[in-house]
């Protein structure tokens, strides 16, 4: 998928500013952004359901979105069905809706296989479960082999074992069925669990983007140590007298969080002993996608 | 394109206002011949009963004429009953479907959004010829049983004809309204307001060729009006009375009947073609 200077404004406010973006064959690219960053707009003008100002956007090497959108499978916040149907007539209805002809029947028992719903299809769609109708939306989304699935905050509202169920289901996808994913989700762990690349959206502009690892590695320059001393005060008078720190807050079991920036931790050691301060202990905090998030959106 | 048309005419079917429609129609085209000849023969009964207390000779039984019970269920259906449910399926075709967010997972598919509305539009009307069709067979199957002469059955019959295409007219009406307006109550409340609006001008229209009052030099105004009048929404809506050899048939409702059809779909495509799918 590429996009490129993708624009949508509502009035004056603009949503979604002149992204780019590129999601390789066989990625899991997750798609990170605080509440109204934009991300929803974003993916719903990537699949031509609300128009665009400006920009390009290539889905699977074709400009025509309606076509491309044949091999594309999509849920889009939560996925509705027509509730009076059973699980397995919604299914048929995007079945048809996709030409699948003679390969309704066994392309509909193998989604719901896929999911885990082949015994609950034929219950009324209004009586599934919310984890259920989740389960239901993927496998509408899986209807024909997509090569490439979009998925808007898959686990939104999932209790803990839904969203495990979920987490699961998608790492199961992006394994075993070669389909190139483009999630997003507040989740930041799972994300760091199943994504390779990850975009960080704020304020509808892109403002991070690149493998997980790339950017964890990339924000260990601007790293995190916990320093604990037996005279706190000592600590903190030596600490303020340092050039290129800076004092992060309060820290774990009484220590002092200190952001190191470039300077080694060997270095702020020799400091702080020089200084006469008795250190106990040196901590270096382990980077997470989540402390890359908060900064690219602080 | 046939596949599309299928989910949409699976889909519509299987509504329940689309269910209740079908059934009432078929009630009506069953029960009319029936009703009708029940009619006459307790008319006939009582007239007889009278006669025989009376001690005047009594009349001889003749079943109601052939066309009587197609008559009274082209009227019936013609009187709100199909309108209404023609308005409520109309309106849940695009309206529900777009409030209920469930448009957007059809957009999801690779249908391009004129194919996918036109199969919406073409179940509808689909939906609609059926209703009709549901009432003219049973009732003409049961008159031609209970019933025998008279020669205004090609007539009315040409009337359930002009009925149907003032059925597709308002469908599309209905169909372009909840394109849009996007909502259920936003289109029904449409339509009633056009209806008033048009009945209101028809009204007026009426009125005012009534009185041939116009002042001196003015008299075109009256001109003007009687030409106006035949293509007025309600005035078309009507054209399945041109049956009655009495009345003529009113060229210019038929062409508005078409125009309405062409016009609401159009407008319906420009719509959506520019719409936000939620």
């Amino acid at each position: 998928m590429e996009v490129r200077g993708l624009t949508r404004r509502y009035g004056k406010h603009v949503v979604v500013d002149s992204l780019d973006l590129t999601v390789q064959v066989g990625d899991v690219y997750g798609f990170l952004g605080p509440n109204g960053a934009g991300k929803t707009t974003a993916m719903r003008c990537i699949l031509g359901l609300i128009r665009r100002d400006a920009g390009r956007v290539e889905l699977l090497g074709q400009a025509d979105i309606t076509r491309a959108r044949a091999q594309v499978g999509a849920i889009i916040e939560t996925p509705t069905f027509h509730g009076w149907m059973s699980g397995r007539a919604n299914l048929e209805q995007a079945a048809l809706l996709s030409g699948l002809g003679a390969q309704t029947k066994p392309e509909i028992d193998r989604v719901l296989e896929r999911v885990g719903l082949a015994d609950r299809a034929k219950d009324r769609a209004s009586n599934y479960s919310l984890g259920m109708r989740q389960r239901l939306g993927i496998a509408r989304a899986l209807l024909g082999r997509p090569k490439m699935l979009f998925l808007d905050e898959p686990t939104n509202g999932l209790d803990p074992s839904g969203m495990h169920e979920m987490r699961e289901l998608i790492r199961s996808l992006a394994l075993h069925d070669d389909i190139t994913i483009f999630i997003s989700s507040h989740l930041l762990a799972e994300v760091q669990a199943i994504c390779n690349r990850v975009g960080i959206l704020r304020d509808g502009k892109l403002r991070a983007e690149g493998t997980v690892a790339a950017l964890i590695e990339e924000a260990r320059g601007q790293g995190i140590v916990e320093v604990g001393a037996a005279d706190k005060a000592a600590l903190e008078r030596a600490l303020g007298a340092i050039d290129g720190i800076t004092v992060a807050g309060a820290g774990t079991a009484g220590r002092v969080r200190v952001r190191y920036g470039e300077l080694p931790l060997a270095q702020l050691n020799r400091r702080l002993l020089d200084a006469g301060v008795e250190v106990e202990a040196l901590v270096p905090v382990t980077r997470t996608l989540e402390d890359v998030f908060m900064e690219v959106v602080q | 394109m046939l596949s599309i048309y299928r989910a949409e005419l699976s889909k519509l079917l299987s509504r329940l206002p689309a269910r209740l429609g079908l059934i009432v129609a078929l009630v009506m085209g069953v029960a009319m011949p029936m009703v009708v000849y029940g009619g006459r023969w307790a008319a006939f009964a009582a007239g007889t009963s009278m006669a025989l207390s009376a001690g005047a000779p009594t009349m001889d039984w003749s079943p109601p004429e052939l066309h009587s019970g197609l008559l009274w269920a082209l009227r019936t259906r013609n009187f709100f009953v199909m309108g209404t449910f023609l308005i409520l399926v109309g309106s849940v075709t695009f309206a529900a479907e777009y409030q209920a967010r469930t448009l957007r997972e059809d957009m999801l598919r690779a249908v391009p959004r004129v194919a996918l509305l036109f199969a919406k539009w073409a179940a509808l009307v689909s939906w609609a010829f059926a209703s009709l069709l549901l009432t003219w067979i049973p009732c003409l199957l049961g008159s031609l049983v209970l019933m025998s002469g008279g020669d205004k059955l090609l007539a009315i019959s040409a009337g359930f004809a002009a009925s149907g295409l003032a059925d597709v007219a308002l469908v599309s009406f209905v169909f372009a309204v909840s394109v849009l307006t996007r909502s259920v109550p936003g289109t029904i409340a449409g339509v009633f307001l056009f209806y008033v609006l048009d009945y209101a001008l028809g009204l007026a229209l009426g009125v005012a060729s009534a009185l041939h009052a116009y002042p001196r030099g003015y008299e075109w105004v009256g001109t003007i009006v009687d030409q106006v009048q035949p293509w007025l929404f309600s005035s078309a809506m009507n054209a399945w009375k041109g049956w009655d050899p009495t009345v003529p048939w009113a060229w210019q409702g038929l062409v508005m009947l078409c125009l309405v059809i062409v016009g609401s779909f159009t407008a319906s495509v420009a719509a959506f073609q520019r719409m936000d799918v939620p």
